[in-house]
């Protein structure tokens, strides 16, 4: 009895250092919405922050302090140059805190009660993508963007990104909209070969491709040519990308609902919940930081290991 | 080969080639027994918001008695056993012949009384809606105005006794939406509640249905057991809100997961599921509604079949028709929806058309 005991404990012992991929974290044990990490951003100083359904979580040690007020619906988090945190709440508009203290609601920057993402394009100014459109801030004032006024797919907006060139690309559930500063272009599945108008994740690689990651299925466009990936192909496990980055090496991370996905160029690796440690399949948000992916689920933050 | 073999082989490869390209599309969907299959939807006269209701509205208003029953008919052969309907009145104006307020003036002279009596015919579950007899847009009114408590209840009373004895009279759906941010609050409990009260006292052993939504933003927890334990209610069938661009596709499944454990806790409302097969034709609410592509509903159904006992859609109405339909409302492309989900189907229960 007293041997199986010691090889069970060195069965288990050997997977979770040999075989483990992933390091979890979680702000509680069991089901619940503090777990449910919508977005994960780095201060200055390295340390890890995350937006939950619950509120805004940081990283001390083992500890995850609460920031700012509790039982909010936090969809979104980032980190600017400057330090200063910016919160995007459903059913709560953006909030700004100068490191993550004094918290100061910002009206302007969201003209609806609803924010879904934050994040500075090229040049470090702030886009946020709300229910009612987009606004930026161009270092002085906000400007306010709108379906109808210009080509924006619609008003709810669901990622945004910059490219090497600081142009803006927006997705939308009316497809993808790109702001070159001076002119609005809209690509949808009428004009364009998009496998969907709900664009739900979007990535710039190193080469200035344009990864679009939508409800039903990926593509690629390089300014020129579109690459259409479907589940069917092979490689993905679903056609459905929640969130999509680039590591430091050019390998493409896809968040999915069925667990995230990596592409090299040429392989496809996908990590489950059936065939690795991650705690949940649905990886609604990954960042790439200092070598490492951070994989935001619906079960805690997850890192990848190797 | 001789002449019989001959003939014998090129019937085969005949025959084979015609059902290989007749069972070609439904192929291309994969059986997956974890799905479950939509078993009811919303139903309207006249969708409540005109600009949503673009594409349908005007063709129900010229449904004859006949079209109502070949609409019920339609939903029953797609394989769907309840209907919940939206309203019975809507704007001062009732959708069947009423002492309380006018009628509609619609060609079907009384459009409840041909729907449950093909529902009848068809053996479809009616979940009968007791409101919108006054301004639906003033939830919180509606709610809790004692005036309109008042014409509501004289509303159940007309109806249930001018349709009650219908078998397909299932039950009743209190209409009012039920917004849930964090937990059940008391406005709530006092209108389900009330409204409960007066449709067992109409129609005894009736089932009865109600669809929050803000599923995302509840908070499951002890409090939200004990509202669930206060509320008098059969069925609950939270809204999944992807249609209104509220939550993503395929990742509703945490919220659905947290409600089946607090339902079983509290023991008292069924958990069930609405989810929404539209999109908007432009911006969310104030454009048309438009059939979704059936790739997300599949993703939808797929994301939440664990832990809901039965999914409905909002809604057939407007957003699926079958192709050749003599009941057609409905945009184009409700043609694709339906074929799509029924070649889906197929696939599921093994049927080769």
């Amino acid at each position: 009895m007293k041997k199986n005991i010691w090889i069970f404990f060195l069965v288990m012992f050997t997977y979770t250092t040999v075989f483990a991929q992933w390091k979890n974290y979680k702000i509680e044990n069991g089901q619940s919405p503090k777990n449910d990490v919508r977005s994960i951003s780095f201060d200055r100083q390295g340390k890890m922050w995350i937006g939950t359904w619950y509120g805004v979580y940081k990283q001390k040690s083992d500890k995850w302090l609460i920031q700012g007020v509790e039982n909010i619906y936090v969809n979104t988090i980032f980190i600017d140059d400057t330090n200063t945190l910016w919160v995007g709440i459903w059913g709560g508009g953006i909030y700004k805190a100068k490191e993550g203290k004094e918290w100061k609601h910002l009206k302007e920057a969201c003209p609806s009660i609803s924010a879904n993402v934050i994040t500075a394009d090229r040049k470090g100014n702030l886009w946020v993508g709300t229910f009612g459109g987009v606004t930026h801030f161009d270092g002085e004032k906000w400007i306010f963007y709108k379906a109808g006024q210009v080509a924006l797919g619609d008003n709810s907006v669901q990622s945004i990104i910059s490219d090497s060139k600081n142009r803006i690309w927006i997705g939308t559930n009316h497809g993808l909209s790109m702001f070159d500063g001076t002119t609005w272009t809209l690509y949808n599945e009428t004009n364009s070969p998009l496998p969907d108008n709900d664009v739900y994740s979007l990535c710039v690689d190193n080469k200035d491709n344009l990864w679009i990651g939508t409800c039903n299925g990926l593509a690629i466009y390089n300014g020129k040519k579109w690459k259409t990936y479907k589940k069917e192909a092979g490689g993905l496990p679903t056609d459905l990308i929640l969130s999509i980055v680039e590591d430091a090496k050019g390998n493409i991370w896809f968040g999915t609902n069925k667990g995230v996905t990596v592409y090299n160029g040429k392989e496809w690796t996908t990590y489950t919940v059936e065939n690795s440690n991650l705690p949940d399949n649905c990886v609604q948000t990954i960042t790439f930081h200092n070598g490492k992916v951070y994989c935001g689920t619906g079960s805690g933050v997850s890192v990848f290991l190797r | 080969m001789d002449r019989r073999k001959f003939i014998q082989t090129c019937g085969l490869t005949i025959a084979s080639t015609y059902l290989f390209n007749q069972t070609t599309f439904a192929s291309e969907f994969k059986r997956n027994p974890a799905i479950k299959p939509i078993v009811g939807s919303w139903f309207e006269f006249m969708h409540h918001n005109a600009v949503e209701g673009t594409y349908w509205n005007p063709a129900l208003k010229e449904f004859t008695t006949e079209q109502w029953r070949l609409k019920v008919k339609e939903i029953s052969e797609a394989g769907m056993e309840y209907l919940v309907l939206l309203s019975v009145a809507d704007s001062g104006k009732t959708f069947y012949p009423s002492k309380l307020q006018p009628r509609y003036d619609f060609v079907c002279d009384d459009p409840l009384e041909a729907v449950l009596s093909a529902a009848d015919e068809y053996e479809i579950k009616f979940f009968v809606s007791n409101d919108f007899w006054d301004d639906f847009r003033n939830v919180e009114k509606m709610m809790i105005d004692t005036e309109i408590a008042k014409l509501r209840e004289k509303g159940m009373e007309e109806v249930a006794g001018k349709y009650g004895h219908h078998k397909s009279f299932y039950g009743w759906y209190f209409p009012n939406e039920t917004g849930i941010h964090n937990t059940i609050d008391e406005m709530t409990i006092n209108y389900v509640n009330a409204c409960s009260r007066k449709a067992r006292e109409l129609i005894p052993g009736c089932t009865n249905l109600i669809a929050p939504y803000g599923t995302k933003t509840i908070r499951v927890n002890d409090q939200y057991i004990k509202q669930l334990e206060r509320l008098d209610i059969d069925i609950m069938a939270y809204q999944d809100e992807v249609g209104v661009n509220k939550t993503k596709a395929g990742t509703a499944a945490r919220y659905y997961e947290a409600l089946y454990k607090a339902h079983e806790k509290a023991g008292r409302a069924r958990l069930w599921a609405d989810i929404e097969v539209f999109r908007f034709e432009e911006d969310v609410y104030k454009s048309a509604l438009l059939p979704a592509r059936f790739e997300r509903v599949l993703k939808q159904m797929e994301d939440i079949s664990p832990y809901v006992e039965n999914i409905l859609i909002y809604q057939y109405i407007g957003m699926m028709n079958k192709p050749g339909s003599e009941a057609f409302a409905g945009h184009e492309s409700s043609t694709t929806l339906y074929t799509d989900y029924m070649n889906w189907l197929d696939v599921q229960n093994e049927i080769i058309r």
